[in-house]
């Protein structure tokens, strides 16, 4: 049997679930809903613009790569992401965007199923051995309305996400170091994507604290391999910035020095929050100084977080959470659409725990908003921002996270509560 | 017998095999019509560019912060003497009445009464009228374009919808501009010092104005050096829908609190215990 006639029959398997009905249903929905309102609405106000243009400026005039007058608004990233908008610039933009969505529906298919894998290899014992509950946690994934935006949008979200998985699924499933290497590759490549996975390059270090004999505890070979691996693809963009210096300056410039006051914004971050209220209260402001702030307290917490971990088992899993939520809690721009990055690890931890451990209850707490809700504030936000321009409650269910992964990680009665 | 059965099974598989390879094809078409269509949709489309202000509309600014000290040391003392900025100090409020709201195939504009800055409630006869226009098509400025007509270096109204209006006005706005239109169409203003002409402005200055979906100004800061604010002016009137959201968000978040401390300590069980006892 091939792979296609496989996958059509697991397909039929899962089209007896009710629930994977209502998923695929709602799903094409979303994407159908977001084609429709690029047409309408925001065909002028688009992310996609940007990731097409800079492949046309790659292609014909790579030494202004960063210069902002090109787009509509900053390209940020590093110069080779513009490699994987290449294809798309050469359609006009209209049809580049329903190919391009396209490919984010079959996207969202591929993570689909390596968060199948991943939450096969970590299931916990005592969890239902069928895979009706799996189904059920992947169909919320794919029903979240995080997708809405994404498409409306046409973010790059789920390349992040797809990459993310794939590297975890290999850490976990092989431990040869080259896997390890192979793993870390693909993470270097999504940030070279998006740098969204740079906060959990720390978390690639395998080192531990043990608080009975205070000793810390380091697995070089594999720290140093992971290390390379996910430095390599990143610094091939060196490469560009040595042949096209203005390329180096620009890249600069646009990430680095912004420090002029900005205006408000919905996005969920503790940075956006504190930038918010010092614009409100009209308190003066640095954004870069706000920045380094809450990336040295939020990004240190969580790193004394997971080198105090008292369990080694699957710790990349929860690694990997505490980077995507303290990069969600520190950039600047913390959009709905982020959280596609990372409901998925969310959902490999419920079933990563005990099935009914207690410390589940927040993640799917948070789960649940942050797949349901969350898009439901940013409309709330725009209803009362002359008045309360804070969008604090996914800040708040990234915090409960925040501290659960912390209970679980650190605290000692939890793990006594769980031997028992 | 079983020659025909295998000749059964053969035909039933064939048969299968074309409908799904015209299956196959059906979507693969679907596919096609759907990317060419949204080809053909985009060059039917085009922005109509509006006015979002009617005839009679009055719009009334608070001028909530205003440092005349800062503002002479980096504008002159003239600054506050003639334009958008007469009489401006903190406390005060300015008045504009729009009389007309036009458009046609190249330009669109407002004529408006204006009443200058003051601390009267009563606003008697207004102080001046005035006029500002803009190409309905944004991308029919010339490049380097600024504002610096305007005293304020921003406009107090746009074309709407403004978000998409400073967008495509924004490839040919000078480096002293930048439209962030994500979210709130915003303009961020930032001119060195001496930019404009020397000892114009004196010190660096950054401007953050914010326009609202009716395409006038809803927020305008001035800032001056370490990022402090020296001008802070504001549209009065809040949309009707601002403060029953606010207040019905509050509503739910303290009840979901109070449920929530309720559920955990366990008052909730005891409560309807004590009602079923």
């Amino acid at each position: 049997m091939n792979i296609g006639s496989k996958f059509i029959n697991k397909v039929k398997h899962l089209w007896d679930h009710k629930i994977f009905r209502v998923a695929v249903i709602l799903h094409s929905f979303y994407f159908i809903l977001s084609i429709i309102l690029f047409f309408l609405l925001y065909k002028e106000k688009n992310d996609f613009r940007i990731f097409y243009d800079v492949g046309d400026i790659f292609l014909n005039d790579i030494e202004n790569l960063y210069d902002q007058t090109y787009y509509l608004w900053d390209f940020r990233y590093f110069p080779l992401s513009a490699l994987f908008f290449l294809p798309f610039s050469l359609l006009s933009f209209e049809v580049a965007f329903v190919v391009f969505n396209i490919f984010n529906v079959l996207l969202n298919i591929l993570i689909s199923i390596v968060l199948y894998k991943v939450i096969v290899l970590v299931r916990s014992k005592d969890h239902e051995k069928d895979d009706k509950r799996v189904i059920i946690y992947i169909c919320v994934y794919l029903m979240g309305l995080p997708h809405i935006l994404n498409y409306i949008y046409g973010q790059i979200n789920l390349y992040i996400t797809l990459f993310i998985l794939v590297s975890l699924y290999i850490f976990l499933k092989y431990e040869e170091l080259k896997w390890q290497l192979i793993g870390s590759v693909i993470l270097g490549i999504s940030i070279i994507i998006k740098p969204t996975a740079l906060f959990l390059i720390p978390f690639l270090i395998v080192l531990k604290y043990n608080q009975g004999k205070r000793k810390f505890k380091l697995d070089f070979s594999t720290s140093i391999v992971r290390l390379v691996g996910v430095v390599l693809p990143v610094s091939l963009n060196f490469i560009l910035f040595f042949m096209y210096p203005p390329l180096w300056e620009g890249f600069l410039e646009t990430n680095f020095t912004g420090s002029n006051p900005v205006a408000l914004n919905f996005s969920f971050s503790i940075s956006k929050l504190i930038i918010n209220f010092c614009y409100f209260f009209n308190i003066p402001f640095n954004q870069v100084f706000i920045l380094i702030g809450v990336i040295c307290i939020i990004g240190g917490l969580g790193y004394f977080i997971f080198i105090l971990r008292r369990n080694d088992n699957y710790s990349v899993i929860y690694g990997f959470a505490l980077g995507i939520i303290i990069m969600l809690l520190a950039y600047y721009d913390s959009w709905d659409h982020h959280l596609l990055n990372l409901i998925p690890i969310l959902i490999i931890i419920i079933f990563n725990l005990p099935r009914n451990s207690v410390i589940t209850k927040p993640f799917k707490t948070s789960l649940s908003f942050f797949s349901f809700f969350d898009l439901a504030f940013v409309g709330i936000w725009y209803l009362i921002y002359p008045l309360f321009p804070f969008n604090f409650e996914g800040t708040f269910f990234l915090l409960i996270s925040f501290y659960a992964l912390y209970k679980y990680l650190v605290k000692k009665e939890t793990h006594q509560t769980m031997e028992d | 017998m079983l020659s025909i059965s295998i000749w059964l099974k053969k035909k039933r598989i064939k048969q299968w095999r074309t409908k799904k390879l015209k299956g196959n094809k059906i979507l693969l078409g679907c596919l096609l019509v759907f990317i060419f269509i949204s080809g053909i949709i985009s060059n039917v489309y085009a922005l109509n560019y509006g006015i979002g202000v009617n005839q009679n509309d009055e719009l009334v600014w608070k001028c909530k912060v205003s440092n005349n000290y800062e503002i002479d040391l980096i504008f002159g003392s003239e600054w506050d003497s003639s334009g958008i900025f007469t009489n401006l100090s903190r406390g005060t409020k300015m008045k504009w009445k729009i009389n007309t709201a036009e458009i046609n195939d190249t330009v669109s504009s407002i004529e408006y009464d204006i009443w200058f800055w003051s601390l009267k409630d009563d606003w008697g006869v207004n102080d001046n009228s005035s006029q500002i226009n803009f190409f309905v098509d944004p991308k029919e400025y010339s490049e380097n374009y600024n504002f610096l007509n305007f005293t304020s270096l921003v406009p107090f109204w746009f074309p709407i919808p403004v978000g998409e209006y400073i967008g495509g006005l924004s490839l040919n706005l000078n480096t002293w501009y930048d439209v962030d239109n994500r979210v709130l169409p915003t303009l961020n203003v930032h001119i060195p010092k001496d930019d404009i002409s020397p000892g114009y402005p004196n010190k660096e200055i950054s401007i953050i104005a914010i326009y609202n979906d009716r395409g006038v100004l809803s927020s305008y800061k001035l800032y001056g050096e370490g990022n402090t604010v020296i001008i802070d002016i504001s549209l009065e009137d809040l949309p009707f829908y601002v403060i029953p959201s606010l207040i019905g968000l509050f509503i739910a978040f303290s009840l979901g609190t109070i449920f929530y401390i309720f559920k955990k300590k366990g008052i909730l069980r005891r409560i309807i215990k004590s009602q079923v006892n």
